[in-house]
């Protein structure tokens, strides 16, 4: 059976065979890209369960959009009608054509303008059935294009508050997009009108107009609706690879990578592609009270067209609520701090000469680090001392010179390699303590020693030591008709996932608020170490958004777990701001008041000491 | 807060201009060396010293006084002006401004 052609293919064909050139060219260079390991480790997995499980992921977040479902039903049904009809469309016309021509290649325009090429009731097997199904999937497409028109006019109505504002390439692309299903209903339902056939949806239009089908016929308006059915579908395929719509083949091929093993490091040229720039993201920024337009969503796009200012990369708290929120799982705090990275000149830490931490000393097996801000939060500190007292646990205090730093400050603005120098040092300082419990105050030492460093020993945040010692026994708390809500701290609850451990030490002792920013909806309280450009006016707007949204009438203590959100927090807050562990020795049963003994000087070890050993 | 502007204007020449408009907070600095008895990183690294420094237009001076910081902001924590010490060193070292220009090249 020879192919059908008509002239009115041409924008469409083009438009397409660009498409697919150019998705083969950026597969390639992103391939090119990859490590030999990684390369080495995707070309293993080709023939394995991890295939299939990526196609499962496709399925579940390429077509069903289920995280999506998860912010807001009818935004997921938005992204849902339109991925998962077009797809139908795509297999329902595949074989619909297969069924017609008895042919499995057939030109690549064929399914597309099959009712142009074969209008009215053709007959042959199955044609009711595929009719049918195609209008079904055509008025799901439409369905979600109406949801689409709506939300930009009124994006609340589809669980959004703020909707992404976009760039040309993305508005052209936008406009083709939004223009496709319709002008295909119109092109089918007038060669309907015409030639008759189509089944519920393309069949009515066509019986609404065959009043004018003479006047149809007889100028021409069917083929130039075809004509304008081919221009715009072919416009968003040239428009797709510069377009925010690269998110649709660059999204399956980084799900399907991601399973191959490939490193975080390799996907990111691909992860910028795969954002959807949907805006889900910007509604969770931290920054939002202060104005600033330095969203994942616009920090992403800028790093793809590249064109990143210092500005967009710094203007940020790293807070995480960006990525906690995304649908498509971009490393957005990685790809950020990419954008320092490379835009930061060296900076060389010196050997810091203070960093000391004590050796073996009272047999201790604890290792106490309050962060670097020990000695300026004395509250927590001292209070951490008493606790583990009382605890009876033989402990030893990391940076009794205060002069100690995890490496995550320089690491989040950028200094990696300093950052890494840092991370040497102290792990020769805690390997040589013979510690095996590192216990630390502070959410941002926390995630860098757990999660940068290779540490042979166990490493806590206060909070889930806490809630072992309450938990066994070895801390005997009461509970006191307080009522108080928590804040999460970025690092500790995103950065770490810990959110259980403080509010089960908490609700043992007081009455606990929830609030609907927690968890992983909290709310950075702007006193972040990753956004260093912050103003003190705006770090406070953002600190009293927090405040506002945790506490009410019946609150009398607002607790947290991080010395930087305690002291943000409570520079704005109408009640009290306490930490988790001054919360638990107010509620400490028989409080010791045995004088805690001193660490002498000579069983400290310093750096060059360790480097003259 | 309202606070006395002790930014001798005119008397610091380019540079300092230039990093007064990324870090307005500069100006605050009393150089009362809190931060230097706070840091971390050595007992060298001042940023009370590197803002005097700039105010006399020792630019790289200034830069020297903070060489080895640690970026960690405990100056921040105990500074009694409000200065966003963690700007003024990102700017005066290792970070460009959002103007482009970059003051250590």
């Amino acid at each position: 059976m020879t192919q059908p052609f008509d002239w009115f293919v041409i924008p469409f064909a083009i438009g397409f065979w660009s498409m697919m050139l150019l998705l083969v060219v950026k597969i390639c260079r992103w391939w090119l890209g990859f490590s030999s390991v990684d390369k080495k480790m995707a070309l293993s997995r080709i023939f394995s369960v991890h295939t299939l499980r990526a196609l499962v992921e496709m399925v579940r977040e390429g077509l069903l959009h289920r995280n999506i479902f998860r912010v807001s039903p009818r935004l997921g049904y938005m992204h849902m009608s339109l991925a998962m009809g077009w797809f139908l469309l795509i297999v329902v016309g595949k074989f619909q054509t297969l069924a017609f021509t008895g042919n499995h290649v057939n030109a690549v325009w064929l399914p597309i303008f099959f009712k142009s090429f074969y209008p009215g009731d053709v007959h042959f097997a199955g044609s009711v059935v595929y009719e049918f199904l195609m209008d079904a999937a055509l008025l799901l497409v439409l369905s979600g294009v109406a949801l689409a028109w709506y939300k930009r006019v009124a994006p609340s109505a589809l669980g959004m508050r703020k909707s992404a504002r976009h760039i040309w390439p993305d508005r052209v692309a936008l406009t083709f997009l939004w223009f496709v299903f319709p002008v295909r209903l119109l092109s089918e339902g007038g060669t309907a009108a015409i030639h008759g056939g189509g089944s519920f949806l393309t069949g009515t239009v066509g019986a609404v107009l065959s009043p004018w089908a003479d006047l149809l016929a007889a100028w021409q308006v069917d083929g130039a609706l075809w004509w304008g059915y081919s221009i715009v579908l072919g416009g968003f395929f040239l428009m797709l690879p510069w377009s925010r719509y690269m998110h649709i083949p660059a999204e399956l091929v980084l799900i399907l990578f991601r399973h191959w093993g490939v490193s975080p490091q390799s996907l990111q040229p691909i992860e910028l592609e795969a954002c959807s720039r949907c805006g889900i993201c910007i509604d969770g920024c931290a920054m939002l009270p202060v104005g600033n337009d330095g969203q994942a969503v616009y920090y992403v796009r800028d790093a793809r067209y590249g064109y990143v200012t210092a500005a967009k990369a710094h203007d940020c708290l790293m807070c995480g609520s960006c990525e906690s929120r995304c649908p498509v799982g971009l490393r957005l705090g990685s790809l950020r701090l990419e954008g320092r990275r490379k835009g930061a000149s060296d900076w060389a830490v010196n050997p810091v000469e203070s960093a000391s931490v004590a050796v073996g000393a009272n047999g201790g097996r604890v290792v106490y680090f309050p962060g670097c801000v020990g000695a300026l939060t004395p509250a927590v500190t001292s209070a951490m001392r008493r606790l583990m007292q009382a605890a009876g646990v033989s402990f030893v205090e990391m940076d009794a010179n205060n002069g100690m730093c995890c490496g995550r400050p320089l690491f989040l603005s950028g200094q990696a390699d300093a950052a890494r120098a840092q991370v040497a040092q102290n792990s020769q300082l805690l390997a040589a303590s013979e510690a095996q419990v590192l216990v630390t105050s502070c959410p941002v030492c926390y995630k860098m020693f757990s999660q940068y460093y290779q540490l042979p020993i166990t490493v806590m945040h206060h909070t889930q030591w806490l809630k072992q010692m309450v938990g066994d026994g070895r801390l005997q708390v009461s509970h006191s008709d307080a009522v108080m809500v928590y804040h999460d701290p970025c690092e500790l609850g995103r950065g770490c996932g810990v959110y259980d451990e403080p509010r089960d030490v908490l609700s043992r002792m007081v009455t606990l608020q929830s609030s609907s920013d927690q968890r992983q909806a909290s709310l950075c309280c702007g006193g972040s170490l990753g956004g260093y450009r912050m103003k003190d006016a705006g770090r406070q707007q953002i600190a009293s958004h927090a405040v506002d949204r945790l506490v009410d009438a019946r609150t009398q203590t607002l607790v947290t777990a991080c010395p930087m959100c305690k002291k943000t927090l409570a520079a704005v807050s109408p009640v009290k701001v306490k930490d988790i562990a001054e919360v638990t020795l107010e509620h400490l049963v028989l409080l010791p008041f045995k004088k805690i003994p001193h660490q002498e000087k000579s069983l400290l070890v310093t750096k060059q000491e360790l480097v003259g050993a | 807060m309202q606070v006395r502007d002790l930014s001798m204007a005119g008397a610091w020449g380019d540079s300092v201009d230039v990093l007064k408009a990324i870090e307005p907070s500069l100006v605050n600095c009393i150089t009362c060396g809190g931060c230097a008895a706070a840091c971390a990183a050595s007992a060298n690294v001042s940023v009370a010293k590197a803002i005097l420094l700039l105010r006399r237009g020792l630019l790289a001076d200034a830069r020297a006084a903070l060489e080895g910081c640690l970026f960690c902001g405990k100056c921040r924590f105990v500074c009694p002006m409000g200065v966003n010490t963690r700007g003024v060193i990102a700017a005066l070292t290792f970070s460009p401004d959002s103007s482009g220009n970059i003051l250590h090249q």
